[in-house]
């Protein structure tokens, strides 16, 4: 049976809140992973830091969001 | 994409795989890739991921694990000779390996229970994270709130920044309202319900269990796929510094979905690409 109108604009929304939901891993995985990095090789996480020093303030406020 | 974004997606395809992609490695140059990826493959295979799952039999622990990390079953171990108890090894893509500790819940007999608690008190230090699994209409026990408080808790309450994680399973059985079995989803009146339902027991909960944080109370259906990556983010925020270890990849709800929702979502994912 073919979808709906309103089960398409049902799937719709189902699809934006995936994205959000794989950015939401991706952000929680990756702050993780740097503040596992600065206790376990605080010199790699400082040359990264120092790396990518142009975003990192962007970088810090995502993590906040 | 943006800078930030890049890198962060960069990032977290290393915490995957263990390999820094492209992106990341022209952003940081060879030497700098490589040194991640040795200190990744080294911190992975020296301390693989550990998630505690505990819950009565019945209530879905086995489906949580396959559809919440659709890792590969390699295997298990009982521990301390009961069965009802396993340590479950998985393979990882990308390599390395995940533990889950598989764990009954209380309440099976004064016997069992003595030995199953003696296994919490062991193992529960050893956990990145600790899930327990309860059914969405099933009622908490005296015994597991005192677990919870007397146990659990006080075991994750040693500064390495972890939180216990519970999970109600099988809230597709809940009403009013039915499955929309085009979508794989709640319509919308089981929808509403199974908000109204869980957001009540998660208040409950989080009154009864001293330390459990009404945030870390995630309903889902394993069986159905529904909500599992919120429950996936939630186990990630509260597994402290190991998170990163953790896979994401749970399987795909859409997968269960008509022929007709399949085709518009790849299609909307080739999009996305």
């Amino acid at each position: 049976m073919a979808l709906t109108a309103a089960q398409k604009q049902r799937l719709e929304t189902l699809l934006s809140k995936k994205s959000k939901t794989a950015v939401d891993a991706i952000l929680a995985t990756a702050k993780a992973f740097l503040d596992w990095l600065q206790g376990a090789a605080k010199d790699l996480w400082s040359a990264l830091k120092d790396i990518v020093k142009d975003i990192w303030n962007e970088i810090v406020s995502a993590f906040k969001k | 994409m943006d800078k930030k974004t890049t890198f962060l997606k960069g990032l977290f395809e290393l915490a995957q795989s263990g390999h820094a992609p492209d992106s990341l490695r022209r952003a940081l140059g060879s030497e700098t890739a490589d040194r991640l990826e040795r200190l990744v493959s080294q911190e992975r295979a020296t301390n693989p991921p550990r998630v505690v799952v505990i819950g009565k039999a019945g209530v879905g622990k086995t489906t949580t694990i396959n559809n919440l990390f659709s890792a590969e079953f390699r295997v298990s171990h009982a521990l301390r000779g009961t069965s009802a108890a396993q340590l479950k090894e998985f393979g990882l893509r990308g390599g390395g390996v995940l533990h889950i500790v598989d764990m009954p819940g209380l309440g099976e007999g004064l016997v069992e229970d003595k030995i199953f608690e003696e296994i919490y008190r062991e193992e529960l230090p050893k956990a990145d994270v600790i899930l327990y699994v309860l059914e969405a209409d099933e009622r908490l026990l005296g015994e597991d709130q005192r677990i919870f408080n007397e146990v659990i808790l006080p075991a994750l309450a040693d500064g390495k920044g972890r939180s216990l994680v519970v999970g109600l399973n099988k809230v597709d059985l809940l009403g009013p309202g039915s499955w929309d079995t085009a979508l794989n989803y709640p319509d919308e009146e089981l929808e509403k319900a199974i908000h109204g339902r869980c957001t009540d027991i998660a208040r409950k909960l989080a009154s009864q269990v001293r330390g459990l944080e009404a945030k870390n109370i995630n309903y889902y259906s394993a069986e159905l796929r529904y909500r599992l990556d919120e429950l996936q983010i939630t186990l990630i925020k509260a597994a402290g510094k190991a998170a990163w270890k953790l896979p994401v990849q749970t399987k795909d709800p859409f997968e269960l979905a008509s022929p007709e929702v399949q085709e518009i979502v790849r299609e909307w994912r080739e999009a996305q690409e």
